[in-house]
């Protein structure tokens, strides 16, 4: 009995803090929000009928790919890279706290940071590529709906291709060494040992690492609202930018809360996908 | 006889009770008065007048500061519970209609008799008046009695600069353009304009004032949406083309921070500009390369002929919840009075008074007071009076700023503004 | 291939430390800087005034000490949350399918967006009384930091052999006693690193902090630096003053405790398959 003595009063307490907003969330979305009146379904089919909704729909689908296939494709190079090439302790030691910096600069910080360095006329990174000959007129990186997007990419990647980075290294170095060795020995080279040694070993480490990254980038908010405040138009407004808007702008509680429930479905889809791979990769 | 008995008894009365009046009974004074402020350079000038305050008449005024969106929703918290966290407060002007159908504020008038002073622009009155005195009322405050709740405090106005040493004061839009034209030279560079463009309140603040200047509205008395026009495409085309074109390049993301920027390195000649821009950037000789260069003038007139300065006032106001209104009242009588307005305006403060905005010796040094003394008697337009302003201006805010990137035809921006802030209007219960 | 991959990383880390690099500039420049174009690559003149402006003249020494105490909050109560469930479904018989719905589960808590739940924890630390307080800003880090730990602990543990344990429990300890002094040393390093995971992870969280506090009484650093975008300015060089503070604490610690936190980022999932 003693396991669930153990589990109970902290999985009790975690199930009330998820139930709670759920139903709080239920109860708000079929209520008029002034006036409290009970309107079904109004607030959801209200949705259907908003293309701003979608847009930000979308707008989080291309941030959420990019930003992972960039960050998974970037750190796992990276920590192949390191793991290859850079031998002497201190010199992996520099490299951790290097990529260890963008991670825990606040990303508002960085966001800001990032609006002083994209900034057209003013900002470095439009004087150092005219500098380097690359362009002729300058880059407009905040002002249209593409490089915007770029630019609030930019900053995710900055921040978190390193987590990435720091898990796989972490993982690559925990391979056995005989076992590569046997795969010298056979005659593997760069690539086959790591797709058919390496590899095997990472897979579930990625998955983890799939997972973080996908529920931080599905709801970025920080960077984004200094950086771009979702413009132009509503080129960068992301679901959680969209939401706060509905909520902390228009007080629309009831919208806001139907809205949270779509995103909610949408998470949990996404977790039973990558569950069931999890499970597989990890549940033993 | 009789008459004259008469005639003493009226005077008699009359001297009573004027001397009732000019030296009523204060209560006992408190330990201290606490006020919400919002934090940044809108309290400098009252941060200035609160030790001369405490010097004369011995209560401490006691500020608490909240960064600017933690104040609206901790003055609506505290409200709810009628607590009396605060005896005094100021309130962004938008605020008024929430604060005002709530009745959350004790009325000046009824309470204690405040007396119009005419040294006060009208419009100041008319701001911290509810139900508004003039333009469309929220349907459910139409039958309730108007009274006066608060007073400015911050004479915040938006008004016009242009370089003077380059080009003449601009009185209409044309002229503005005629300007940029003279002067426009992106290869020195020397832009003829710049907006503040970024979505949301920036972007609407610059196009406000040409949407109403081009005779155009955003509701009509009855809370229609009539921003579907012909003079809004108009001013969209006009802002999102004409004077695009004489800006810098990626205006579309430029905040007050970026645009101050431009003006004070000398890059661009003309622009809106509000009066904390002025005092904190434009003419603060140790980041401005035009110091004195500067001319500050009324919003340029549309087609229309109409000037449509924008006003964004910070009013002081008493919170029903107060232990001491009487003392609170005393406060904002005496910091608003022509004799503090002064050191409240040397102390870096944004003054409201046409005595004060006229003064020759107070212009020399703050060249911007006369251009804010024409904005204020235009009168300057204000929000429309509903407390589903911030929505209107996120949807709107969000299409202009489309437009301005180019990502939508003004005919699309405005249509599609148009038709969303309709439909949030009618889920607030504006139509019924 | 050496030299080149040398090359590479070289490169990578320069376009890396850039933005540090512009962060850190940005904080001693003075106010003049930032009013010339294009922007002066090397500060004109060095000056720490920002920081003191900020740090002192801003009071956010205050904001610095409540994040501190809020991330530390967090850290201890996830690591003992965590241990709690850990513990019982890696140490003790469970049934492998309770094991992992109840791991998922936990794991599924990260996918729930802030956004989503803040306006109902709203209404509960409202009700709570916590508004405002840096109470419920330890609920919410804990919560949140609870599938993290949770992993690595779990990790950890699967590679603590039971023989350890099981030698002290015949030796006639009871099972709490051999937890305190056989398990629990032995896990000392990885709980180390867990906790500068988990701070690092709490120590820039924004949404929560921005929306539940109110004033310096309980805000958190982070909260701080977005209150110098003002409407009309960005302070930018306190901001960036304020950013580099914010960046240095995480990294002490994490110099502090180097060795431990590689291993924990495996979460023991690549060891257990070994």
């Amino acid at each position: 009995m003693t396991p669930y003595l153990l589990v109970a009063p902290p999985v009790l307490l975690l199930a009330a803090l998820v139930i709670y907003p759920l139903v709080y969330n239920v109860v708000l979305s079929l209520r008029n929000y002034r006036t409290g009146e009970f309107v079904g379904l109004h607030n959801f089919a209200r949705a259907f009928d908003d293309p701003l909704f979608f847009a930000s729909l979308r707008a989080t689908g291309v941030y959420v790919s990019w930003a992972l296939a960039t960050e998974i494709l970037l750190g796992l190079a990276l920590a192949l890279l390191v793991h290859r090439t850079i031998r002497s302790g201190w010199a992996r030691t520099l490299i951790y706290v290097l990529f260890f910096i963008p991670m825990v600069t606040p990303p508002v910080v960085a966001g800001v940071i990032a609006r002083l360095m994209y900034s057209p006329n003013y900002g470095v990174i439009n004087v150092a590529l005219a500098k380097l000959g690359l362009i002729d007129t300058e880059i407009l990186w905040l002002s249209e709906p593409g490089t915007a997007m770029f630019a609030v990419l930019s900053v995710d990647v900055w921040q978190w291709m390193p987590f990435v980075f720091l898990v796989c290294f972490a993982g690559l170095q925990s391979v056995p060494m005989d076992t590569v060795e046997a795969a010298r020995v056979d005659g593997a080279g760069g690539w086959r040992l790591f797709r058919h040694v390496e590899l095997p070993y990472l897979r579930s480490l990625l998955m983890l690492v799939v997972v973080f990254r996908f529920t931080d980038t599905f709801r970025v908010f920080d960077h984004v609202q200094v950086l771009t405040g979702g413009g132009p138009g509503a080129s960068t407004e992301f679901l959680s930018l969209y939401l706060y808007r509905i909520a902390f702008k228009f007080f629309n509680l009831s919208y806001a809360a139907a809205l949270s429930l779509f995103v909610l479905a949408v998470a949990s889809v996404a977790f039973a996908v990558l569950g069931r791979y999890l499970g597989k990769e990890v549940g033993e | 006889m009789r008459r004259t008995w008469l005639v003493w008894l009226v005077v008699g009365l009359l001297l009573l009770t004027s001397t009732g009046l000019a030296a009523p009974q204060l209560p006992p004074k408190p330990a201290e008065l606490t006020m919400a402020v919002v934090a940044g350079g809108e309290t400098k000038g009252l941060k200035a007048i609160l030790p001369i305050w405490q010097r004369e008449k011995g209560v401490r005024v006691k500020l608490v500061e909240f960064p600017y969106p933690a104040l609206y929703e901790k003055l609506v918290t505290a409200f709810q519970a009628n607590a009396a966290t605060f005896d005094l407060l100021i309130a962004d002007d938008p605020w008024m209609p929430k604060f005002g159908s709530e009745q959350w504020l004790v009325p000046l008038d009824s309470t204690f008799g405040y007396v119009r002073d005419p040294d006060i622009f009208p419009v100041v009155y008319d701001l911290g008046s509810w139900p508004p005195p003039r333009g469309p009322v929220p349907p459910d405050e139409r039958g309730k009695s108007r009274h006066l709740y608060a007073i400015t405090l911050v004479g915040n106005v938006e008004f016009f600069m242009y370089r003077k040493d380059l080009v003449p004061a601009p009185a209409s839009w044309n002229a503005v353009i005629a300007n940029a034209k003279k002067v426009h030279n992106p290869s020195r560079p020397l832009y003829g304009y710049v907006i503040r463009g970024a979505k949301g309140n920036p972007v609407v603040s610059e196009f406000t004032p040409v949407l109403l200047s081009y005779g155009g509205r955003i509701f009509d008395d009855n809370w229609k949406v009539v921003l579907n026009s012909k003079q809004a495409v108009d001013a969209l085309t006009f802002f999102a083309k004409e004077l695009k074109r004489y800006s810098p390049p990626g205006v579309a993301n430029y905040d007050a921070a970026e645009r101050a920027r431009e003006i004070a390195t000398g890059r661009a000649a003309q622009g809106f500009i509000w009066p904390a821009e002025i005092t904190d950037i434009v003419e603060n000789p140790s980041v401005s390369k035009v110091v004195g260069k500067m001319g500050y003038t009324l919003a340029p007139r549309g087609p229309g002929g109409k000037h449509a300065p924008l006003i964004g006032n910070w009013l002081l106001a008493i919170p029903k919840g107060s232990k001491n209104q009487r003392w609170a009242y005393e406060f904002i009588l005496w910091a608003t009075s022509a004799k503090v307005q002064r050191p409240y305006a040397e102390g870096g403060g944004i003054p409201f008074r046409r005595s004060v905005l006229l003064n020759p010796a107070m212009n020399k040094k703050f060249p911007f007071f006369k251009a804010m003394a024409d904005s204020l008697a235009a009168p300057p337009e204000w929000r429309p009076r509903t407390d589903q302003w911030f929505a209107v201006e996120a949807i709107l805010g969000t299409h202009v700023n489309a437009a301005l990137a180019g990502i939508e035809t003004p005919q699309q921006a405005i249509a599609r503004s148009a038709s969303e802030i309709e439909k949030h209007m009618r889920e607030a219960g504006y139509y019924r | 291939m050496r030299t080149v991959g040398v090359v590479v990383l070289a490169l990578l880390a320069v376009v890396y430390l850039f933005p540090f690099y512009w962060m850190v500039t940005t904080a001693v420049r003075p106010l003049a800087d930032f009013y010339q174009f294009p922007a002066p690559i090397f500060p004109s003149e060095v000056t720490l005034e920002p920081f003191s402006s900020v740090m002192i003249g801003r009071q956010f020494v205050t904001l610095l000490r409540n994040s501190l105490i809020a991330c530390l909050g967090a850290v201890v109560f996830g690591i003992a949350i965590g241990m709690l469930i850990a513990y019982p479904v890696t140490r003790l018989p469970v049934p492998p399918a309770f094991r992992r719905g109840l791991l998922n589960w936990i794991l599924s808590l990260r996918f729930l967006p802030p956004i989503v739940v803040v306006i109902p924890f709203f209404d509960i630390i409202r009700r709570l009384g916590l508004y405002d307080a840096l109470g419920s800003l330890v609920l919410l880090y804990t919560v949140f930091s609870l599938p993290f730990a949770t992993w690595m602990l779990r990790g950890f543990l699967l590679e603590v052999p039971l023989e350890i344990e099981e030698a002290a429990l015949i030796d006639g300890a009871s099972r709490l006693r051999a937890f305190f002094t056989v398990l629990l040393p032995q896990l000392a390093p990885a709980l180390l690193a867990t906790a500068v995971i988990t701070f690092a992870l709490a120590w820039s969280e924004f949404m929560f902090g921005f929306i539940l506090t109110a004033t310096q009484r309980s805000q958190t650093f982070p909260i701080g630096v977005a209150s110098l975008v003002t409407q009309f300015q960005i302070i930018w060089n306190e901001m960036a003053a304020a950013g580099t503070v914010a960046a240095i604490v995480p990294i002490l610690l994490l110099l502090f405790a180097r060795r431990y936190v590689v291993t924990a980022l495996t979460f023991g999932a690549v060891r257990e398959k070994a």
